[in-house]
């Protein structure tokens, strides 16, 4: 049975929620955008959200789960209009460019090569190992956060794991061709150097 | 962390000894694994060096992720004040439920292009989403006209094509679609699509056509009449002829659907009847068989005798997966197209009637890992509706005995032990939502339909109503909506055959309604819950009474169909139907024959 709205007792709520949430909401949104500033308007809408869904909330105690999952419906939302957005005409304005790897240790961010195998598997599988791993929700509260069962929830952790582990090793591999080409070239260029030496003056 | 419970799953069901050990190298950080085959595991990652090198790289990676854990970043400081803003904004725009947004479209039986030479039923997969509303890049989509003189084209449009604001095409990220089609040569070709581009109507005949995606040949040698898969796993249904007027059901495994995990074990202790787990049966074939015996306790199909059939055996392809097939049931003929598994994959339910026609429909439930399906009900006069939650819905006539239309009533039952709860309401086959809250229930009247051996809707309408539904002696029965709030009316009409189905968030809901002349056509329109006022609402491009064979797909953010085969013999084609918030795209495939897709 779920509540009746009320709005000076869902404002009360929503406030409640936000100081002990937000931070790990957040969190969240952030390692799946991997932008600041989007992350905050999803943190935004995700309250919103909560707000306006308030009465639909049947028990407090699993408000951290409900929170979530609002929070995985708006990353889901945004990721799949972050792609129809690639085919609006370049506005000039610049966003995600690369940031340093103290930037993201500082930001609590993951390292460069985390995020770009995170980028590689589907985005299902991807909140599974953040609300998992980083987030620390139980199985229960990961169900119901990613809208599935029980046993599903356990299936996409199972592929999530496997498809991480293979994106970090393209990435490995990547790193290493580019660090064997960059060597090759070098070479190359030490070798042309030494050449251009022996015919100089005084020989 | 022990995350999840303990989980099991038959050994012998694994493609190899190596699939099974990363496997359960991965599920044993979320929980523990039974104590055979944690030994097991331990004993193979002993001796394979390459399996235990994938084993500790789970704990690296798991690590590297857990590393970050105490780092949260640190939120902007005003999202508190932003925050409140919106809110504050959202209350003054007014009450929370506000006007109605009802979508009442009536069911007009349309007669539909007669299907020649449809060999096969088309089952589709639902694809993802799309969204409209997007100008594209200038010069897209300028309609030519020749000039007078026959000579070069010319634009039909009066201003430059610079100027003409163009939908463009958009990209998806739906779930994938699977579908079976069979090829030229007879063999049966699985593919699983990914649906990255979906257009709005406006620009659909320069949409590109959906790619075919990873193909897959399956040695199925039935012709598929429908696919269920499971929510879960790559385990699917497959009904087809069984080449003596009824139905055959066997349990597959299809290739890397989805992404999905190979079956896991039922927990222990789940078998019905109480009997040791059974281990998976090498293509059972099915056979002539007694049809079962009413009896007042339920009772399982006759064990096919695998000497004495001449029906076609199903055998499916070994690669990429071990596929054992096995027979659900036999000498049945499905009715309706409601089955379906549970939520959670452990159940798979369905409306059958013995071929002979010696009695009428029942229901059937098989629990996975089981040999075969049980007959859960044995009056000859119940059909199944849905799932709510683990329970099973299943609609019957209040009076079996009435000769023109009667009311139906709605009962749940627990598959394992059959024990019947009463549903307020006379509503037949609701189909409720996956939150609970809701469901979409034909409300009005039955009758027998001799021919067929079954119930069907008579009088009445479907409607969008509350569930579970109240007592009807409150004010607020479930079959009229609480007080002040107008009826929600999903379709009204003839109806002679239906299939409701939501999608995972119980936003969207698709319905198809087969018209009398043939129950295999009907039309599929998609509908939508706005979920800050509960009522019904149709976004433009929303496919609204479309032509579609029986049989779709609805969830993660798509909807997929088969429709008929074009007048011209032209093959069938796969529509999609994707969204992303309030806004719907489609796209479609290249035409094919005996296309079915995965439901």
């Amino acid at each position: 049975m779920t509540r009746a709205w009320d709005k000076d007792e869902a404002v009360a709520f929503v406030e409640q929620l936000f100081a002990k949430h937000q931070g790990e909401i957040f969190a969240y949104l952030l390692r799946m955008m991997r932008d600041p500033d989007v992350a905050a308007d999803m943190t935004q809408d995700a309250f919103v959200k909560a707000y306006k869904n308030y009465d639909s909330l049947e028990k407090p105690e699993n408000a951290r789960a409900w929170l979530y999952q609002i929070a995985h419906r708006v990353a889901l939302d945004e990721i799949r209009r972050r792609k129809i957005i690639r085919f609006l005409p370049w506005t000039g304005e610049s966003h995600g460019a690369a940031p340093s790897a103290e930037h993201l240790a500082m930001d609590g961010r993951l390292s460069a090569e985390m995020q770009r195998a995170l980028a590689r598997i589907p985005e299902r599988q991807r909140a599974a190992l953040l609300l998992a791993e980083l987030h620390d929700l139980t199985g229960v509260e990961l169900a119901a956060a990613l809208s599935v069962s029980h046993v599903a929830a356990r299936a996409l952790l199972t592929r999530a794991r496997e498809n991480l582990r293979q994106a970090l090793a393209a990435e490995r591999q990547a790193a290493a061709d580019a660090e064997a080409d960059a060597d090759a070239a070098q070479a190359t260029l030490t070798d042309a150097a030494r050449r251009g030496g022996m015919t100089g003056p005084g020989r | 962390m022990t995350r999840f419970s303990r989980i099991r799953r038959r050994p012998d069901h694994w493609p190899t000894p190596h699939a099974r050990a990363r496997t359960r190298a991965a599920q044993r950080l979320d929980g523990p694994l039974g104590l055979a085959e944690a030994s097991w595991l331990d004993a193979h990652l002993t001796d394979c060096a390459e399996c235990s090198a994938v084993a500790a790289q789970y704990d690296t990676d798991r690590a590297a992720l857990r590393s970050m854990r105490d780092s949260l970043p640190i939120p902007p400081r005003d999202l508190w004040a932003r925050t409140a803003a919106a809110i504050e904004r959202e209350a003054q725009a007014g009450p929370k439920r506000g006007s109605a947004n009802r979508a009442d479209r009536p069911f007009r039986g349309l007669p539909l292009p007669a299907i020649s030479g449809l060999a096969v039923a088309v089952v589709v997969i639902a694809l993802g989403a799309a969204s409209t509303g997007l100008f594209g890049p200038p010069g897209g989509d300028v309609a030519a006209v020749p000039s007078a003189d026959g000579g070069p084209l010319i634009a039909a449009t009066d201003e430059p094509p610079s100027l003409k604001p163009v939908p463009t095409p958009l990209l998806a990220d739906a779930g994938d679609v699977a579908w079976l089609r069979r090829d030229p040569d007879g063999a049966l070709a699985f593919t699983n699509a990914p649906i990255d581009r979906v257009c709005p109507a406006e620009s659909r005949a320069t949409c590109a056509t959906l790619d075919d995606g990873d193909e897959s040949v399956l040695d199925l040698t039935v012709a598929p009449k429908s696919v269920i898969g499971s929510p879960v796993d790559d385990q699917a249904v497959v009904v087809s002829d069984d080449g003596e007027g009824g139905d055959l059901l066997v349990v597959v495994s299809l290739p890397d659907r989805r992404g999905y995990p190979p079956r896991q074990t039922p927990e222990p202790g789940a078998t019905p009847s109480g009997s040791p787990a059974p281990t998976a049966t090498a293509t059972p074939a099915p056979t002539a068989t007694a049809a079962p015996t009413p009896t007042t306790q339920p009772d399982p199909i006759p064990t096919p005798d695998p000497a004495a059939s001449e029906t076609p055996r199903p055998l499916v392809s070994p690669e990429p997966t071990v596929a054992a097939t096995l027979a659900l049931a036999n000498d049945i003929t499905l009715v309706g197209q409601s089955a379906a598994f549970s939520p959670d994959g452990s159940w798979f339910a369905f409306t059958a009637r013995p071929t002979d026609g010696s009695e009428g429909a029942d229901v059937y439930v098989w629990h996975v890992g089981d040999d075969q399906a049980i007959r859960r009900t044995v009056d000859g006069a119940s059909t199944f509706a849905s799932w709510a939650g683990n329970q099973v819905l299943v609609s019957r006539p209040a009076d079996e005995a009435a000769e023109a239309g009667t009311a139906p009533q709605t009962v749940g039952i627990d598959p394992e032990t059959g024990v019947e709860t009463a549903f307020d309401g006379a509503l037949w086959r609701p189909s409720i939502s996956p939150s609970g809250t809701r469901a979409v229930a034909w409300v009005g009247t039955i009758a027998f339909d001799a021919a067929n051996q079954t119930w069907r809707p008579a009088e009445g309408r479907l409607e969008l109503i509350a569930w579970p539904p109240a007592d009807p002696a409150s004010p607020d029965s479930g079959a009229e909506p609480p007080t002040g709030q107008p009826v929600q009316v999903v379709a009204s009409g003839p109806a002679w055959e239906l299939d409701v189905r939501w999608d995972e968030t119980s936003e969207w809901l698709a319905v198809w309604v087969a018209d009398s002349t043939d129950s295999e056509i009907g039309r599929l329109t998609l509908f939508r819950i706005d979920p800050a006022t509960g009522r019904l609402d149709q976004p433009a491009d929303a496919p609204t009474e479309e032509p579609a064979l029986a049989g779709f797909s609805i969830g993660d953010g798509r909807l997929a169909w088969v429709g008929p085969t074009g007048e011209d013999g032209e093959g069938s084609y796969i529509h999609v139907a994707a969204w992303v918030g309030r806004d719907v795209g489609t796209a479609e495939s290249v035409p094919g024959q005996g296309i079915v897709v995965v439901r």
